[in-house]
C-alpha cells in the first residue's frame, strides 16, 4: 500500500517527530509560528506508511479533513510541526484509530477528573476512550489514583496522553483514599474553569467533552449532567443474576459523578465533596449547590457508557454494604427526604423488598398480610420482560435478587442506628 | 540444536480458529517437540452446554476447562504455550500443580469491543495476564493492541526459531 504524504498545511502537534522522519527519511521542519507552517515541501510517497501513521503515530491526523492546495488555511492553531496527510484512493484518514489531538500551548478549557481505586485496566480503557474525544481545545485529565508505582508508570506514565502532557496523576495513600477524598484533590489541581468527572469503570463516547462542555457554555454558572447507559459492549453481561451497571437519565436526584460537569467556581464556593461522606458524596455536593441557587443542566447527549459488571450474590452483597454511608447523607441533607418514596425508604425498590419482608414475616398468622410480598413478586416477575422464558429466569432469580434487597435495606437500617436517624 | 535441549511444549488452543497444527509441526522441524491440546471432543452435550452458557452471557470455550486441564495434568510437558484466556487458565492450573511455565498468547489484537464482552471474560483474561510467565505477540500490530488495551509489552516472537528460544529461557 502506497499513500502520499503531503507536507504542507494543518494544525496537528506531531509529538512523534523524530520516528516519523525516519518512517518518511526526510527532515522536517519545526514551526514555532503560523506563518512559518506555510512552506512548500514536495509530495512524498512512502510505502506503507500508513499503518504507521494509523497506529503508531495516530497523533498526526489533522482534525479537519481539508485539503488547502497549497494555500494558507484562514486559521491556525498553534502547533510545532505541521502535518497535510493526504490518503490516496479516496481512503477516510480518520478511522477508528486515528485520534484527534489537543495539545497546544495555553491553559485548558475544561480538566476532567478521574478518581481510580483498585480497577487499572478499565482505566487504561477509559484513558484510551479520553484520548479519543473529538473536543478541539486544550483540555486536561486530572487521575487520582491508590495504585503503586510500577501499576502507575505501566497504566498512566506510558499512556500517550501523559506523553503529550495532558495527563496528570497524583498517588494517594490507599489506606486515606476515598472517592470523594480523591475527587477533591482532582479538582483542585484542576487548572481549567470547567470541571468535568467521569469514574474509572465509564468509556465516554468520542463527542462527550464537546457535548458537555457545550452544554456548559450555553448556560454559564450551571452545572451539566449527561447521561449514563449500560456499555453496549458489555450487554451480554446482563444475562448474569447480579449485575452492578448504571443508567442515568439527566437531570437525576443523584447527581452521580459518572457524567457532570461543575464550574469550579461552584467547587471552590462549596468546598468541594463532604469527605466525611463515604458513599453518596456526589448526591451530598449536588444537594449543596441546589441550596446556593446552582441549576443542574440536562446534556442528554453526552453520553457515557457504564462497564456492566457480574458478581456472585455474597460478591454483590458485600459491595452493597458500603450504601449503609447513605443514612449519613440522610441525616445531613433532610431535605433530600422529599425524593425519597414515604421520607423514609431509599427507593421504590427499598419500600418493596421491606414490604416483602413483613408480609413473610406476619403471613403465617394473618394471610392477608401476605398480600404485602405481592408488589415485589409482581415486580421481581417482570424484571426481565413479559416473555415466558423471561419470566421464568425472573422466577429463578427471585429468591438470589430477593436475599440480596434484603441485606441492602439491613445494611441501610444498621447505618440508621449508626447515625440516629430513620431510612430504610 | 538437539532434542535434549529443547523442552516438550503443549499447544494449548480450544479456539478452533487458531492454526495450532502448523505451529506444532514447524516446531518439530526444529526439533522442538510439541504437541496439541484441543480440549474437549464435539460432542452433541458439549455443544447443548456451551450453548446454555453462551445465552446467560458467558465467556466462550468454558465447558473445555476441564477437558484441557485433564490432558495437561497426564501429558509430560515442561511449558505450556496457550492461546486464549481460557486455555491460559487451564495451563495455569496445570502450571500450579507442575511448577513448569506458562506461555499466553492472544489468537487475534485485543479490541475493546470483545475485552469484556462475556461473563468472566475480564476475570480470565486478567489471570492469564498476571499468571503467565511470558506474554507473547506475533507481531508488531499484536504487541501494540497488548500494550494499548493490555498494558502489557509482550515478547515479540515473530518465528518460531524465537519462540523456541524463548521456550528454552523459560525453562
Amino acid at each position: 500500500m502506497t499513500i502520499e504524504v503531503l507536507l504542507e498545511h494543518a494544525v496537528v502537534v506531531a509529538r512523534h517527530r523524530v520516528s516519523l522522519a525516519e518512517a518518511l527519511g526526510c527532515e522536517l521542519a519545526v514551526a514555532k509560528m503560523p506563518s512559518e507552517c506555510a512552506v512548500h515541501v514536495p509530495v512524498v510517497a512512502v510505502p506503507r506508511v500508513r499503518s504507521r501513521i494509523g497506529r503508531q503515530h495516530a497523533n498526526v491526523v489533522s482534525p479537519q479533513a481539508e485539503v488547502f492546495d497549497r494555500r494558507a488555511p484562514d486559521e491556525f492553531v498553534p502547533a510545532e510541526v505541521v502535518w497535510r496527510i493526504h490518503v490516496a484512493d479516496r481512503e477516510n484518514p480518520h478511522r477508528d484509530e486515528d485520534k484527534v489531538p489537543s495539545s497546544v500551548d495555553g491553559p485548558p478549557s475544561v480538566s476532567i477528573v478521574v478518581a481510580s481505586h483498585g480497577r487499572p485496566l478499565r482505566l487504561r480503557w477509559l484513558l484510551n476512550a479520553v484520548d479519543e474525544q473529538t473536543f478541539a481545545e486544550n483540555w486536561e485529565v486530572v487521575v487520582v489514583h491508590t495504585y503503586a508505582a510500577d501499576v502507575a508508570e505501566r497504566v498512566l506514565e506510558h499512556h500517550p496522553l501523559c506523553d503529550r502532557g495532558e495527563l496528570r496523576h497524583i498517588p494517594i495513600d490507599s489506606r486515606l483514599g476515598s472517592p470523594a477524598r480523591q475527587r477533591n484533590v482532582g479538582w483542585r489541581e484542576a487548572r481549567a474553569p470547567l470541571v468535568a468527572f467521569t469514574d474509572d469503570d465509564c468509556r465516554p463516547e468520542p463527542e462527550w467533552l464537546a457535548r458537555l462542555v457545550d452544554a456548559a457554555r450555553r448556560h454559564p454558572g450551571a452545572i451539566v449532567q449527561g447521561a449514563t447507559r449500560p456499555d453496549p459492549l458489555e450487554s451480554a453481561v446482563l444475562a448474569a443474576p447480579h449485575v452492578r451497571t448504571l443508567f442515568v437519565e439527566p437531570v437525576g436526584p443523584y447527581a452521580q459523578t459518572c457524567n457532570i460537569l461543575y464550574p469550579l467556581e461552584v467547587l471552590e464556593r462549596l468546598g468541594g465533596f463532604d469527605e466525611r461522606a463515604v458513599a453518596g458524596e456526589d448526591v451530598g455536593l449536588s444537594l449543596r449547590a441546589r441550596a446556593i441557587g446552582c441549576d443542574i443542566t440536562p446534556a442528554p447527549e453526552a453520553v457515557v457508557y457504564h462497564a456492566v459488571e457480574s458478581h456472585t450474590l455474597p460478591g454483590i452483597i458485600c459491595q452493597n454494604l458500603k450504601w449503609r454511608h447513605l443514612a449519613y447523607l440522610v441525616k445531613r441533607h433532610p431535605e433530600f427526604r422529599r425524593q425519597m418514596p414515604l421520607r423514609i425508604f431509599w427507593d421504590r425498590d427499598h419500600l418493596r423488598t421491606c414490604a416483602l419482608l413483613v408480609g413473610l414475616a406476619t403471613g403465617y398468622r394473618r394471610r392477608a398480610l401476605l398480600g404485602l410480598t405481592l408488589p415485589y413478586v409482581i415486580w421481581a416477575l417482570n424484571r426481565r420482560g413479559s416473555g415466558r422464558r423471561a419470566r421464568l429466569i425472573a422466577a429463578a432469580e427471585m429468591p438470589g435478587q430477593a436475599v440480596r434487597q434484603a441485606a441492602e435495606v439491613a445494611g441501610l437500617a444498621a447505618g440508621a442506628v449508626t447515625n440516629r436517624t430513620v431510612v430504610l | 540444536m538437539t532434542v535434549e535441549s529443547n523442552p516438550r511444549v503443549a499447544l494449548v488452543s480450544s479456539h478452533p480458529g487458531v492454526p495450532v497444527e502448523d505451529l506444532a509441526r514447524s516446531l518439530r522441524a526444529l526439533a522442538c517437540p510439541a504437541a496439541v491440546v484441543q480440549g474437549a471432543r464435539d460432542t452433541r452435550w458439549h455443544a447443548l452446554m456451551e450453548r446454555a452458557l453462551r445465552t446467560r452471557g458467558f465467556a466462550g470455550s468454558l465447558t473445555h476447562l476441564p477437558a484441557v486441564t485433564r490432558f495437561l495434568l497426564r501429558g509430560d510437558f515442561e511449558v505450556a504455550h496457550a492461546f486464549s484466556p481460557v486455555d491460559a487458565v487451564a495451563s495455569l492450573t496445570w502450571a500450579r500443580w507442575s511448577r513448569r511455565p506458562v506461555v499466553f498468547s492472544m489468537a487475534e489484537p485485543p479490541e475493546r469491543a470483545t475485552l469484556a464482552d462475556r461473563r468472566l471474560q475480564l476475570r480470565l483474561l486478567t489471570r492469564a495476564l498476571e499468571g503467565s510467565d511470558a506474554i507473547v505477540a506475533a507481531d508488531d500490530r499484536m504487541a501494540q493492541a497488548m500494550d494499548r488495551w493490555l498494558v502489557r509489552r509482550p515478547v515479540v516472537a515473530a518465528d518460531t526459531e524465537a519462540l523456541a528460544a524463548l521456550y528454552r529461557s523459560l525453562v
